[in-house]
């Protein structure tokens, strides 16, 4: 019997200041997606959103995914507005990471700068996907001296067309941001923000359709099962249901 | 499948579509195992609104526990700024069977004008099911704090209260209402924070977490597998997915 593959394409390992987390070690976090039915995860690690330069939080990550099986998918965080950043792709690209990601509201940089462009330009090059972070948390319970919005959609947009042989997955987008985000053709929408309204995922397939929908959860800081749960519940095609579950990912990442 | 192995699961958070209930919301319902949908409409969603938006809601909702005996159960909709609203929630459940009251963003909890229903709906031992948020980004003018929950419950001690969404920043909606006993939270919205649920129940004791999805808005399935995933005890998931609304809401003994 061949078993679906279920792929998070959002999750985490490490810290997040702001409350303490159940899971924060990769076997930890392994462990609470796989009871989750989850099979393979893409992982970057936390510690990188609070550092400027992501080197030394790529290294810990790939360290700490040594003797971890193949259950995690590495993708290493980038910063272009940091120097150096060229060797972290450069490294990523070594180690056979097929993505990258990017958190451009932490690291207070806009997607229309040429130093996003060029992460792009030199990942699609590569063959890699980049993930753009465009929120880790509801802005409404930020900290009071750290709130960060959520990155403009229209500038991922802009990105995205202006490098159309990128392919950028968009992390943490919402139901109604979907519409805008999928305009453009090289954009992959991770669910992982999607909560929402009642069936939001066979309405989301039925819009537009169901090949750049992908499963993630938001993992260590969200609960992974309502990821699968909705998907599961949807009422779509289980042809449909598997694409968005795992297949699409698996295409994407070329697992 | 019963969701969670519940006997009873009973989803105390939904709002209407428009003039009724998606049937997309029923399907979902009867596939992942809700019995009963507790529905409030609040109209046109104005955050003001007028009495007779208020009455037109509740027509609905009266509507819609004719049109799905068994399972939707009415909450009264009304804006404590209006004096006809006790009126309007004392009919709702004495003359068609509403099992609860809402308030949304109308009007503080704390403000002298929601004395009254307080009073009702002790005299008519019904909960009041209470949206409370605290939003770093700001709240709406007159959108309660979690701490306004608890000190409003402290004043009618014998009075229900149920703080919506375990005040969306549930950290500090936990915190706020722990120390009031008559205050249970529901879980419904769109925050499927990891741990929530497990804190909710260290903190409040899972008599007093209660299951909700805020649909239409938010999908069943999400809203069910907080419930599911969470690492609690199987008596306080069955307590959380339906027996706390039933025992609150008196159901079977009306």
């Amino acid at each position: 019997m061949t078993v679906t593959p279920i792929i998070d394409v959002n999750a985490y390992v490490g810290d997040w200041p702001f409350r303490p987390l159940r899971h924060r070690s990769p076997a930890a976090v392994r462990r609470a997606l796989q009871e989750a039915g989850i099979t393979r995860a893409v992982v970057s690690p936390l510690a990188a959103i609070f550092r400027q330069e992501c080197t030394s939080a790529n290294e810990e990550l790939m360290r700490a995914l040594r003797r971890r099986g193949e259950f995690f998918i590495p993708a290493p965080a980038l910063n272009p507005a940091y120097p150096g950043w060229e060797g972290d792709l450069e490294a990523a690209i070594a180690v056979g990471a097929p993505g990258v990601r990017l958190f451009p509201n932490y690291h207070a940089y806009s997607l229309d700068e040429p130093g996003a462009r060029a992460v792009v330009q030199r990942a699609a090059a590569a063959g890699i996907v980049v993930f753009v972070s465009l929120r880790m948390q509801d802005e409404r319970h930020h900290h009071p001296r750290m709130m960060v919005p959520a990155v403009p959609l229209e500038l991922v947009v802009g990105l995205a067309s202006a490098v159309p042989e990128a392919r950028i997955v968009v992390c943490m987008g919402r139901y109604a941001e979907a519409e805008a985000l999928l305009a453009a053709g090289n954009v992959w929408l991770d669910l992982s923000g999607v909560q929402g309204p009642v069936g939001c995922v066979e309405l989301l397939a039925e819009r537009f359709g169901a090949d750049r929908l992908l499963m993630g959860t938001g993992a260590p800081l969200q609960y992974p099962l309502p990821a699968a749960a909705k998907i599961h519940a949807s009422e779509l095609p289980q042809a449909e249901r598997e694409k968005i579950l795992g297949g699409n990912a698996a295409s994407l990442l070329r697992l | 499948m019963r969701a969670g192995g519940a006997e009873l699961v009973i989803d105390c958070h939904v709002h209407t579509e428009g003039r009724g209930l998606d049937p997309r919301l029923i399907r979902h319902a009867e596939r992942l195992g809700v019995d009963r949908l507790v529905v409030s409409s609040l109209g046109s969603w104005a955050y003001e609104p007028t009495h007779e938006d208020c009455q037109q809601a509740n027509r609905v909702v009266r509507r819609l526990t004719l049109d799905y005996p068994g399972l939707v159960l009415g909450l009264a909709y009304v804006n404590p700024c209006h004096p006809e609203a006790v009126a309007e929630f004392e009919r709702c459940v004495a003359e068609w069977g509403f099992v609860g009251l809402k308030l949304w963003v109308a009007c503080r909890v704390t403000d002298d004008r929601v004395r009254p229903l307080l009073q009702k709906a002790r005299d008519l031992r019904v909960p009041v099911q209470h949206h409370a948020w605290y939003k770093i980004t700001g709240n709406l003018p007159h959108e309660s704090y979690p701490h306004e929950i608890a000190r409003a419950a402290a004043e009618f001690p014998d009075v229900q209260l149920i703080m919506a969404h375990i005040g969306g920043d549930w950290l500090r909606g936990i915190a706020s209402v722990r120390h009031q006993p008559n205050v249970s939270v529901d879980t419904s919205g769109s925050i499927i924070e990891d741990g929530m649920i497990e804190a909710a129940v260290t903190a409040l004791g899972a008599r007093r977490v209660l299951f909700g999805s805020d649909a239409h808005g938010g999908d069943l399935a999400v809203n069910l597998a907080k419930i599911a995933g969470a690492r609690i005890p199987v008596r306080a998931r069955r307590l959380i997915l339906g027996g706390n609304f039933a025992r609150l809401a008196q159901l079977g003994k009306r």
